[in-house]
């Protein structure tokens, strides 16, 4: 059987290029006009001086999850458990209990997510059927010399305020 | 007694331009690797971030120094200052102006490249003392480089001794002490003819970044193969010493450059001769050398050997034949 | 404990001005051994790259050899296999050392909750600054460096820096 053969250009071939010293001095200039363009013109350096400067989260971004309520404020969660078993990292631990004012059934007593395992992944709220948990808060970075403070409990997470207006949060998951 | 004092100054005067070289040289290094891939280098301390070095320097003395176990004291002590003094000794030799210079040896250039070659036992002693097989690995490649790399460097300096008709430093700048066409890397009139002095200059360029284990030729330092070379096993002080050797030998080479080939103290135009045209001289030869490492990647040890011994020693033998030949016709 | 003065001077000598200088020192000049096994060594690597140029704090001297370096940064999956090498190389690092989990596998095993991975390094060795993320962004681990320059701050060369680290047993310290 014939195979298709193609030949590419191979470089180095030529007696400039089997010299070498003439590449050398190219590449140097190379070099040498990155350097005088980034020495003179300071808005060429491509970094950004973080934590002068913030960084530009988009709405689509997941970060630090919060719980969302209702306008009367009592948490929208109605502790079905679809967050915590969709999680692929075991990292939410809900406790139930019932609800007094009946509303609905059920409410969380406690509400702890782990964030040292979690993976950012977003399953928690893709799962949840009541929109009771985002994780628009735009919080991107999170550090910490302890891992107990790592796990953060209902009362944090229902007091975390979106990061983004709701039309463009909306906007964000109609792309999904 | 007025003759001891002057010599207690050189050699401190000496001292305190190797260090404040090697200190200063590394802040260029980063800010100008920072500059040529479009990112400030430190410059959070200090005004263009001048302080950097002196807080590095806190930081390794401040440090813990470690000996490994089963490693041989002496050789494991001693083998950071074999590094450090051979290039602090040669500043001695080196003359900055017809004026500054510690001693107007006669013979100053052969002392110069003595004491280059100690500095490659220094870096044996590193690697064999270690007791680590990569350190002892990385020493050997190191100390092949040294080898290879210095007879071009040393037949490239003869040249410049039968041109010149003296070892004597001083003498050899004030032969090239007129305006631009009177330095040796290209003469056109003075005293000596020779076309190939651009080529002299290039393989003796060449040699003197391969001789302090600089990039592109710091195989003994690829930290792919070789986890950090003959220094591995060396702790805060021990390493900073190593550091300020390299920065320091790097300094020599650029000085014997500018006085070999650049004319020394001479003005391009023969105007204001002075120490600040061989300052001026000397640091666009290390920006060179910066500018080289932050431009290609490293070489093999194949290609950096046989570019040594098959095409540089070649060259360089051509090149002396060629210059006799020349000095004896015209 | 790296210069040994609290053995000779203890309680006799208040060391305030000088334990400012060398805090300061230490702070700025913290040059990271990079223990990278998995995607956010990558992380890392844009951390160190134009963008978030770490070089700004002093810290882009990343020496290959832990002899050299002052932190060690965990960034990746650890296994038990690896457990030992890691156990090796935070002792062979000099004195003072501090240790960052960069990442969710690091700092708890993350998703991999199995029988081969380590759920978290602070099983084998005490570490100091923990990053949440999976891959946390550059500005998670340049977080982490500031919080150490300010726990450097609040060192002083009387105390043993590595006190807090006497009593730690790891699974490998037995």
């Amino acid at each position: 059987m014939a195979a298709k053969v193609k030949q590419l250009p191979s470089r180095g071939g030529t007696p400039a290029e089997k010299v070498y010293l003439i590449e050398i001095f190219k590449g140097m200039a190379i070099t040498l006009k990155h350097f005088l363009r980034n020495l003179w013109d300071n808005s060429n350096l491509y970094v950004r001086h973080y934590p002068e400067v913030q960084p530009d989260i988009p709405a689509r971004w997941r970060g630090r999850h919060r719980l969302l309520t209702h306008p009367d404020g009592t948490p929208k969660c109605v502790a079905c458990f679809m967050c915590q078993t969709n999680c692929p990292a075991d990292c939410i631990m809900i406790k139930a209990g019932t609800r007094i004012d009946g509303v609905t059934e059920k409410m969380p007593v406690s509400f702890t997510i782990d964030l040292a395992e979690c993976i950012y992944c977003g399953y928690c709220v893709e799962a949840c059927p009541e929109d009771a948990i985002r994780m628009d808060t735009g919080i991107y970075a999170f550090t910490s010399s302890n891992r107990e403070e790592m796990k953060i409990g209902m009362t944090e997470m229902l007091s975390l305020k979106g990061g983004f207006p709701e039309e463009e949060y909306q906007k964000g998951l109609e792309g999904e | 007694m007025i003759l001891t004092l002057t010599i207690l100054l050189a050699v401190i005067i000496a001292i305190a331009w190797a260090a404040f070289n090697a200190a200063y040289l590394v802040l260029a290094e980063r800010r100008g690797a920072g500059i040529i891939q479009r990112r400030p280098g430190p410059n959070i301390n200090g005004p263009f971030g001048l302080l950097q070095p002196p807080l590095d320097g806190i930081k390794l003395m401040a440090k813990q120094l470690i000996i490994p176990d089963g490693a041989d004291k002496f050789m494991y002590i001693s083998a950071p200052v074999l590094v450090m003094c051979p290039a602090i000794m040669s500043f001695v030799a080196l003359p900055y102006s017809d004026w500054l210079q510690a001693q107007n040896i006669d013979v100053g250039l052969l002392m110069v490249f003595a004491f280059a070659s100690m500095g490659t036992m220094g870096i044996v002693f590193a690697g064999w003392s270690s007791r680590n097989k990569y350190s002892l690995m990385a020493a050997m490649r190191s100390v092949s480089q040294a080898v290879a790399y210095e007879i071009p460097m040393i037949i490239t300096a003869l040249t410049i001794t039968l041109m010149a008709g003296t070892t004597n430093l001083d003498a050899i700048v004030a032969q090239q002490s007129e305006n631009f066409f009177h330095w040796n890397i290209f003469p056109l009139f003075g005293e000596t003819h020779n076309i190939l002095m651009p080529f002299s200059f290039l393989i003796f360029f060449i040699c003197s970044m391969a001789e302090t284990n600089r990039a592109p030729f710091d195989l003994g330092e690829a930290e792919g193969e070789l986890v950090a070379g003959f220094h591995i096993e060396y702790g805060s002080m021990g390493f900073g010493l190593f550091f300020m050797g390299e920065y320091a030998n790097i300094v020599i080479g650029a000085t014997l450059a500018t006085i070999f080939f650049l004319g020394g103290w001479s003005c391009p135009f023969g105007l204001f001769p002075g120490v600040w045209w061989f300052l001026i001289k000397m640091y666009a030869i290390i920006f060179t050398i910066i500018w080289i490492r932050w431009t290609f990647p490293r070489t093999t040890i194949y290609g950096l050997l046989n570019l040594s011994w098959k095409i540089l020693i070649p060259a360089s033998l051509v090149n002396l034949l060629l210059t006799a030949g020349l000095m004896k016709v015209f | 404990m790296a210069l040994g003065i609290e053995a000779s001077l203890g309680e006799s000598v208040l060391t305030s001005k000088l334990d400012e200088i060398i805090n300061w020192g230490r702070k700025y000049s913290l040059w990271p051994y990079v223990f990278g096994t998995a995607c956010c060594a990558i992380e890392f690597m844009s951390t160190a790259a134009a963008q978030f140029d770490i070089s700004r704090f002093g810290a882009e001297v990343v020496r290959y050899s832990p002899r050299q370096a002052d932190m060690l940064m965990v960034c990746g999956t650890i296994t038990y296999k690896q457990a030992p090498i890691l156990h090796r190389i935070y002792h062979q690092l000099c004195e003072p050392k501090w240790v960052v989990s960069v990442g969710a596998c690091a700092t708890s095993g993350g998703i991999y909750d199995n029988y081969c991975t380590v759920q978290g390094i602070d099983q084998i060795i005490p570490v100091d600054v923990y990053v949440s993320g999976c891959p946390p962004r550059p500005e998670g681990i340049l977080n982490a460096l500031m919080d150490l320059q300010k726990q450097i701050e609040s060192n002083s060369i009387l105390i043993d820096p590595q006190a807090r680290h006497k009593d730690f047993r790891g699974i490998l310290d037995q």
